[in-house]
């Protein structure tokens, strides 16, 4: 399915949440912004993540062997 | 004396001063000069502290003269990036948002280098926050019609021009080392959590590192020797050993192996970029280094990563300004928080997932390696007002571009070493990036180093 843009609405209703008075037209820049980072973040979708958890710190595997 | 007291290396300059040959009130009194003569046309500092560096550099004369030599760094000038808190001197991290901020207490890495009896001369030049890549303002020493890269693109600058013998930077995405890279200087990123960032003025938390830029890799490993170390305010402080980073210098790298990156690293880059680091693999191959191809799996999604950690960080940080203040940001910047703030919570745990598989991949891929060697830029210092890069594959915005082969060595935490490697046809600096271990910053160094001993890039300036 192709990725539509953001609705203005719901610009506005996300930057509510955030605590933002997002105006009409600054929301529409937003979702611009929005829409132009799109494939970028999406782009981790493509990754398999089912087996791993954030949160780990260099071990041991890294030292020289 | 051949050079003037402000061209000078730290290596050289400390000598001189352990020996009573030159002091650090002459040493001080040149850089200021040398900021007087061509910081209009460099603007690489935001505030300059005369009158305090003199009477730091008088206090170092004395204290020295009465045997209290406390290292290396004793008489030395430092500039400091404006986002390290600078006690009595305000600290704006460029921004409106800022304006009238004076700090009552030091950064931990400017409180670190000034009790070695480092000499802080003034604030350094960077973009918004650090939320950026091209310094505005500041020019590049080696051809002032061009950017200097940012976002510590004031503390490159300076080093470049000979306006301080050490700089200090932060890098997110690559911030120390692209305009390392740009102005033809060497740039040390260590590993997360090397060397402390309180005080430091966060743009990502768990992406956010402080480290040393200077003229070559010895002074970088000289001033590390002070910064580094275990500091419990710094949440992400990691309480590992220091080395010895200056004697690790000797070492050589005949018994290094070093990691070419057979994918990512060198794809579309400009030709004189490609050849000057190709060039400086055989100087390290010549030098006794074994250099075997190496994958280096995931990395291209290094860029998605660190834009899905930064975003949503930075926008919390700034979450209040910019609900009560938002047109106080630059435009630029104001959009990234913005968007930031509008981004999925699920979107930023699964980047954090992500950060975990790329980590896990460059495990497998150091398996047999000391470093990776690739370019730091994949094209030389940009037009000011230039949007993109003309590169073999098509055209590239000056942004993604600058960040792509510096942005994995934050997502993955290790240390990044800059050094010069040349010039390009237009006779800008070429960078060579040595990414390490996890805290091997001793091997990143003896690496950069080994490459500087056989090469003249590190002693070229630019005719200012």
């Amino acid at each position: 399915m192709d990725e539509q843009p953001e609705p203005l609405a719901k610009v506005q209703a996300l930057g509510a949440l955030a605590g933002l008075e997002l105006t009409e037209e600054r929301a529409a820049i937003v979702a611009d912004a929005i829409e132009a980072f799109r494939p970028l973040l999406e782009s981790l979708d493509k990754l398999d993540l089912d087996n791993i958890r954030p949160g780990a710190t260099f071990d041991a595997e890294w030292k020289r062997p | 004396m051949m050079s003037k007291p402000n061209q000078l290396s730290i290596a050289t300059a400390s000598e001189l001063i352990r020996g009573r040959e030159l002091s650090p009130v002459e040493l001080v009194d040149a850089v200021l000069d040398r900021i007087d003569a061509v910081d209009d046309r460099v603007r690489a500092f935001v505030v300059v502290v005369a009158d305090r560096a003199r009477t730091a550099a008088r206090e170092a004369e004395r204290q020295i003269g009465a045997g209290e030599l406390r290292g290396a760094l004793h008489g030395i000038p430092v500039a400091v990036k404006d986002l390290c808190d600078t006690a009595e001197i305000p600290t704006t991290a460029n921004s409106r948002t800022l304006e009238g901020n004076v700090p009552s207490r030091d950064a931990a890495c400017v409180e670190r280098l000034l009790a070695a009896g480092a000499v802080l001369i003034g604030k350094t030049r960077m973009d918004e926050f650090a939320y950026g890549v091209t310094t505005p303002g500041t020019r590049n020493p080696w051809n002032l019609d061009r950017i200097a890269g940012g976002s510590s693109g004031g503390s490159a600058a300076a080093i470049a021009a000979d306006e301080s013998l050490l700089a200090l930077g932060s890098d997110t995405a690559g911030s120390i080392r692209i305009p390392s890279a740009a102005c033809g200087v060497v740039g040390l990123k260590p590993t997360y959590g090397r060397i402390s960032t309180f005080g430091m003025i966060p743009l990502s938390w768990s992406l956010d590192h402080a480290g040393p830029i200077a003229g070559s890799v010895r002074d970088a490993a000289l001033a590390l020797a002070v910064l580094a170390g275990h500091d419990p305010r710094d949440p992400a402080s990691a309480p590992a050993p220091t080395d010895d980073y200056v004697a690790a210098l000797k070492l050589g790298v005949d018994d290094l192996t070093l990691g070419v990156p057979t994918n990512y690293f060198f794809e579309n880059l400009t030709p004189g970029v490609e050849l000057a680091v190709r060039g400086a693999i055989d100087v390290l191959a010549a030098a006794g280094a074994t250099i075997v191809d190496v994958p280096v799996p995931l990395t291209e999604y290094a860029v998605a990563i660190a834009f899905a950690l930064c975003l949503p960080e930075a926008s919390t940080y700034h979450a209040r300004t910019l609900r009560e203040r938002g047109t106080l940001y630059s435009e630029g910047v104001r959009l990234y928080l913005e968007l930031g703030a509008l981004r999925p919570g699920t979107e930023y745990v699964r980047a954090l997932c992500a950060r975990e598989a790329i980590r896990r991949a460059w495990r497998e891929a150091f398996t047999g390696i000391d470093a990776i060697v690739a370019p730091t830029l994949p094209a030389t210092a940009a037009e000011i007002d230039q949007v993109v890069f003309p590169l073999p594959a098509g055209e590239e915005a000056i942004v993604p571009a600058y960040l792509r082969l510096c942005a994995p060595a934050n997502v993955v935490g290790l240390p990044s070493l800059s050094v010069p490697c040349g010039f390009d046809d237009d006779g800008l600096p070429v960078g060579l990036q040595i990414i390490g271990r996890p805290f091997c910053e001793a091997t990143v160094l003896r690496i950069g180093e080994g490459y500087e001993r056989a090469t003249p890039w590190h002693d070229k300036v630019p005719a200012l």
